[in-house]
Formats: C-alpha cells, sequence, structure tokens
C-alpha cells in the first residue's frame, strides 16, 4: 500500500474540517514540544517562581542574570535571586517555547554575599548578594598547591623539592572588582610573575602560568572579600577558607 | 466573449487570492471536459466553445457564488494552520532527536507507571527485593497533619521502624513516607522540589540530615560515627505517583538502642513544616 492509497482512503475533508485538524495537531504538538522542553517559564519572574517553589520559599527578590553564552555551554544563562539569608541560583537557557530551567542551587550566608570560584579556573571569581552598598570591592586570595619537580623544575637543581619530588607553590594574589550591577562584583586575578618580570623561566613563573590557564593545579584558599564604601572605609569583611568552586554559575 | 476573458471575469470576484489559480484550473477543466463531449456528438470546433461557455453562465453570478465558498478569513485561516502544525511538527521531531526530548518523554512516563498501591508491604522499600536480609516490622505510625506551602500539600501518611538480625544482634531502620501534592505539574516535572535540607529528628535525640546537606557540611565530613562531627545521615528517594503527587521515601538507620518512640521531620527553610510520627508497636 502506497501513500497515495492511503491518501484515498482518508475522509476528505472540507476547509474548515481541515483547519480544525491542523489547529488540533499543532496544540498537541505545542503540548509536547512542552513536555519534552521541561514546561519552560514564559518569564525570568517565572523562572525565579520556580526557584522558589523548589525550595519552598516565598518573596524573593530577583537580583540580576549574567550570561556566558559565548562558551558554548547547553544552559548558558544564571539567573541569581536572594530570601533573606538565603542565596539562589539558577540556569536556564532560551528555546523557542520560552526559559528551560535547569537544576538550582540555594546557599545560605550570613551576611548574605556569596563568593564562588569559576569552573576550572582558579583565577576568576565572583561575589554576589547584598553588596549594593559597597562602592568598591577587593579580593586577596592564596593560590596553593604542590607540583612535580620533574614537570616544571627537571635541571633547576636548587629547586625546593621535598622527599617525593613535589614543590609547593603559594602566591597571594590582590584583585579589585569589577563592577558588574548593584549586586554583582567579578575578580580577575593577575599574573604577578609575568608583569613583575623578575622571576622569567623559573619554575614558579611556569606553574603561575599553568594556573591561569583552565585546570589550573593551583588552589584558592584563604580568601578575604573587602568591600569599601565611597570615601574608602572598610564596610564588610569576609573570608573564605575555600571558596566553592561553580559548576552552576555562569559569567564572561 | 472568449473562455479566458470569462474565466478572468468570474475568478476575478474570489477575494482570496492564493485560491484562484485553483479554481481557475478547476474551471477550465469543466469547461474543456464539456467542449469534448460536444465535439464527440459532431458539433464543429467553433459552435463546441460557444456552447459550453454559455452552459458556464454568467461569469459575475458564477464568481460570486465562488467568492461566498471561498471566503478570506477562512482561506487565511487554513494557511496559518498549515503552517502552525508543520512548524509545531518540526519542533517535536527536532527536539526529538537532536535535543533530549525523547529521553525527557520516556523517563516521565517511566515514573508515571510506576505506582504502588500500599507501602512496604513486606520490606523497607530500600532493600532489595531479591536480598536474603530479614527484616520485621516492629512498629508502625503516621501523622494526620497536612502542610500547605507555595501551593503544595505535604502529608507523612506512613511510616515505620523496621527490626534487622545484623551479626546475631539487633539494629533497627526507620522509614516514613512524605507526599506532595501540587497542582502545578509542570513545575514538578524536571527539578521539582529539593528536600536537601529537611532533618530528621528521632526520640534518642538523633538529628538526621541527608547526605545532600551533610556533604556541604565541612564539619560533617567525618565518616566515623565517634567523631565528634559526626552526623547522621538519612537518605530519600522521589518517585511520581500521579500527575499531581510525588512520594518521597525516607529511610535512616537507627543503629542500636532499641526502636525509637517517636521521629520529627522538618523542613526548616521559609516558612517550613514539622510532622511527628509517634509509633505504635506491631505485633509479629
Amino acid at each position: 500500500m502506497n501513500l497515495r492509497n492511503i491518501r484515498h482512503r482518508l475522509p476528505r475533508l472540507n476547509r474548515k474540517q481541515r483547519v480544525v485538524r491542523n489547529l488540533a495537531l499543532a496544540a498537541l504538538c505545542l503540548l509536547l514540544l512542552e513536555w519534552m522542553l521541561a514546561f519552560p517559564a514564559l518569564s525570568r519572574r517565572g523562572l525565579l517562581r520556580r526557584l522558589e517553589h523548589r525550595y519552598l520559599l516565598e518573596g524573593s527578590e530577583l537580583l540580576f542574570t549574567s550570561t556566558a553564552a559565548d562558551y558554548g555551554f547547553d544552559e548558558p544563562h544564571t539567573l541569581y535571586a536572594r530570601n533573606e539569608d538565603l542565596l539562589l541560583t539558577m540556569t536556564y537557557n532560551w528555546t523557542p517555547l520560552g526559559l528551560r530551567p535547569w537544576p538550582g542551587e540555594l546557599r545560605r550566608e550570613e551576611d548574605g554575599v556569596c563568593l564562588v570560584q569559576q569552573q576550572w579556573c582558579a583565577t576568576s571569581y565572583m561575589a554576589f548578594g547584598n553588596l549594593e552598598d559597597a562602592v568598591s570591592a577587593e579580593l586577596t586570595v592564596t593560590l596553593a598547591g604542590r607540583v612535580n619537580k620533574a614537570d616544571y623544575a627537571a635541571e633547576d637543581e636548587d629547586a625546593p623539592a621535598d622527599a617525593n619530588g613535589l614543590l609547593e607553590y603559594r602566591e597571594t594574589y590582590t584583585a579589585r572588582g569589577e563592577r558588574q550591577n548593584p549586586y554583582c562584583f567579578i575578580f580577575r586575578l593577575e599574573e604577578h610573575h609575568a608583569r613583575d618580570g623578575i622571576l622569567d623561566g623559573t619554575w614558579q613563573s611556569m606553574v603561575e602560568m599553568q594556573a591561569f590557564s583552565p585546570f589550573s593545579p593551583l588552589l584558592p584558599e584563604d580568601a578575604v572579600l573587602r568591600l569599601y564604601d565611597g570615601a574608602g572605609q572598610l564596610l564588610h569583611e569576609k573570608t573564605v577558607p575555600h571558596p566553592e568552586e561553580s559548576f552552576r554559575i555562569y559569567w564572561k | 466573449m472568449e473562455w479566458k476573458d470569462w474565466c478572468d471575469r468570474a475568478v476575478g470576484h474570489v477575494r482570496f487570492r492564493p485560491d484562484r489559480k485553483a479554481i481557475e484550473r478547476e474551471l477550465t477543466e469543466h469547461y474543456m471536459d464539456h467542449r469534448q463531449d460536444l465535439r464527440r456528438i459532431g458539433y464543429d470546433p467553433e459552435l463546441a466553445s460557444q456552447r459550453a461557455l454559455r452552459a458556464m453562465g454568467d461569469p459575475d453570478e458564477v464568481g460570486r457564488a465562488l467568492d461566498r465558498a471561498h471566503r478570506p478569513w477562512l482561506g487565511w485561516l487554513w494557511e496559518v494552520s498549515r503552517v502552525l502544525a508543520a512548524l509545531a511538527l518540526a519542533g517535536v521531531l527536532w527536539t526529538a532527536v537532536w535535543g533530549d526530548g525523547a529521553y525527557t518523554v520516556s523517563r516521565d512516563v517511566r515514573s508515571l507507571t510506576a505506582r504502588e498501591t500500599a507501602y512496604e508491604t513486606d520490606r523497607p522499600d530500600f532493600i532489595a527485593p531479591d536480598s536474603d536480609r530479614q527484616f520485621q516490622r516492629v512498629a508502625s505510625a503516621r501523622s494526620g497533619d497536612t502542610a500547605e506551602l507555595c501551593g503544595y500539600t505535604f502529608r507523612v501518611p506512613y511510616g515505620a521502624v523496621w527490626r534487622e538480625q545484623r551479626d546475631g544482634a539487633d539494629v533497627y531502620w526507620l522509614s516514613a513516607v512524605l507526599t506532595a501534592e501540587h497542582p502545578r505539574f509542570w513545575e514538578d516535572w524536571e527539578y521539582g522540589l529539593d528536600l536537601t535540607y529537611l532533618t530528621l529528628t528521632d526520640s534518642t535525640g538523633r538529628e538526621y540530615r541527608t547526605y545532600r546537606a551533610n556533604r556541604e557540611n565541612e564539619d560533617a565530613r567525618q565518616p566515623e560515627e565517634d567523631s565528634p562531627y559526626y552526623i547522621p545521615t538519612f537518605s530519600y528517594g522521589w518517585k511520581r505517583t500521579g500527575l499531581f503527587r510525588t512520594e518521597y521515601s525516607i529511610q535512616a538507620p537507627v543503629w542500636s538502642g532499641g526502636p525509637v518512640d517517636w521521629a520529627e521531620l522538618r523542613y526548616p527553610l521559609g516558612e517550613g513544616f514539622t510532622f511527628r510520627l509517634e509509633f505504635e508497636e506491631v505485633g509479629p
């Protein structure tokens, strides 16, 4: 039986009936599509409501959204909100039917300020939350880790390796915050050795170079975030022993 | 009047322009059939054309009738409905093939068909059906309370304490079912309620947290029970038991010291909720 035979066997519909058939088919397909896309929200407010319901909260405040669409992630946009001392984030992407939500995250911070490290990148940080009163911000963080001497200083006999042949790298960096909006600062560390030029060619500069590329061998520790007012007076200081590496917050 | 002029005049009355070509084709076929028939019975070509044209009638009258049959609003609606149906069908196919839509639908259908009618009939839910481990239910409870938060209605319809013989000693397990009913099924579809911060307290004063909450708490990363930082962990799983209902099954180990008298389930964020389960012994 070919397609023509099937077509002849189907009842012949007039134009009105065909309109009804097409609209019903379109509605059915749209419903199926909505289901396949996990019922996308129509607006960011809708996303926030869904995020609130996920954690059984009410009265949250939408702070801002960020995007890293250039990186080609599946869900490159992030929504940030707060609810008293809770900070909420949710990643999402655009679909033809609206904003498709992905898992949300909730953080409880007594001061309402959260500091996160970018995924796989020990040199980029974001502070978000109750930052409206701060005019400027500064982040001090130590990058530390052990690396194989054979990889970085095979010919340098003076390099201070331990019994296992590991070199310990530890360097403290300070970065000024780049204001993104009233609720967010971004911090990008700068290379010390390359900038100073005093340690060119040493194992420290090689390790640092590696740390500033993705998959850094170093981990951040003892991060101190300082917030200042317009007169340069310290408003707030927050110490984070081990900044969280965020897998679900994206920024450029 | 020539056939072409007649046809143009009749078709000119039809306001829905996309149909004009098809109408012209149909009228021409009709005219040509009649003309052929006349030729077949012996009319010469010119007379056959004249007679066939006359039989077609008044072009203005035919044109107005055709316009009534091909109303513009219906024609445009039909065109729009075709485009809509084609786009929607293409969207479904695209999402099914290149997105994860087919997976989403099949997973949801599987979860909807996994409904059960009774809770833990002969063994705790967390034990595989083919396991040799022997359990005995020693106490059960249910809370008659309901809690309503953000459109969800929560209930705890079931709780039990199970005894297991392990290396000659009795160990106990606590299990409970928390149900959430919600009118907005679409919100709970893929990433629904997150009960990471739910806590469970029993009559011995021990407070359990979820595995994930403990993982986020650095102090609780000590696996040893005698560590001062140790926080007992309970596990929970969920399954959708209807379009508007999700069930969370909760299990906590009560390692020793006999069955517990009561347990409290507490959700601490926002307004939160607390359910208290008073256990009553059940016969063997």
